[in-house]
């Protein structure tokens, strides 16, 4: 955690992550494109088993299937590096949100318990009800702190109830 | 098959395979600066080099196994 650094005597609070629903959401359609190369193979077998006799075909589809997977593998490991990079601290003073967008594209937004005015939880549909993470939107009074948005939080309540207390104590 | 395609394959084999291995290593040395300059705990982040590099040891062995055996033919 080289480029955020505490404040002296500040303490951490709770730090957050996306919730593991999320991580799967966005990594489950590149883990089920990893099995295209059989689907490939079973309907070259099926619709065209002439093309199986050709010399080398079992070494091409072998070098196909190894690209195939590689691909996939360097994909998976850009969206775990977006998911964990991803980070909420809640400290004694402040809110600090880092959002890592992309490789090289990183927001690091921090917002002081003092400017927090209301704090909204969204949960919209059956699978965050279910799975119990949500939204939270978090409004300041500072024109220059904006507002922020935590997307994906687990118990996005109880996180609620964290931030207000450190906002009470604040304030 | 194509006589000048099959005779083309395996240089074509051999510039994807160096390409593939050029692009996982690029990828690899970029993920290890963001994992080590922004993640939390080095020992996540060290973990997740060690497993980047072997899957990638693995997929590019069998890469270079198939290349071989097109370059074979």
């Amino acid at each position: 955690m080289n480029e955020i650094r505490l404040l002296p005597e500040e303490r951490i609070v709770l730090k957050l992550r996306k919730h593991w629903v999320i991580l799967l959401r966005d990594t489950i359609g590149t883990v089920l494109l990893a099995f295209f190369p059989l689907i490939l193979l079973a309907i070259v077998q099926i619709v065209a088993p002439q093309f199986t006799d050709f010399p080398g075909y079992l070494a091409f589809m072998s070098f196909a299937t190894t690209l195939w997977l590689l691909l996939i593998f360097l994909a998976l490991a850009v969206i775990w590096t977006d998911f964990y990079l991803d980070l909420w601290i809640v400290t004694d003073k402040r809110i600090i949100s880092v959002d890592q967008v992309s490789l090289f594209n990183r927001k690091v937004t921090t917002l002081s318990h003092e400017r927090i005015q209301e704090i909204i939880v969204k949960e919209e549909n059956f699978m965050q009800a279910f799975f119990k993470y949500g939204t939270l939107d978090i409004e300041t009074a500072s024109p220059t702190d904006g507002d922020a948005t935590m997307e994906g939080i687990p118990h996005p309540e109880n996180v609620r109830k964290t931030i207000l207390e450190q906002t009470v104590k604040k304030v | 098959m194509d006589p000048a395609f099959m005779s083309a394959l395996p240089l074509l084999a051999w510039a994807v395979f160096a390409a593939a291995t050029a692009l996982t290593l690029s990828l690899g040395a970029l993920l290890t600066y963001h994992w080590f300059r922004y993640a939390m705990y080095p020992a996540v982040s060290l973990l997740s080099l060690i497993i980047y590099a072997s899957v990638a040891f693995v997929l590019l062995s069998g890469l270079l196994a198939a290349t071989i055996a097109i370059a074979a033919l």
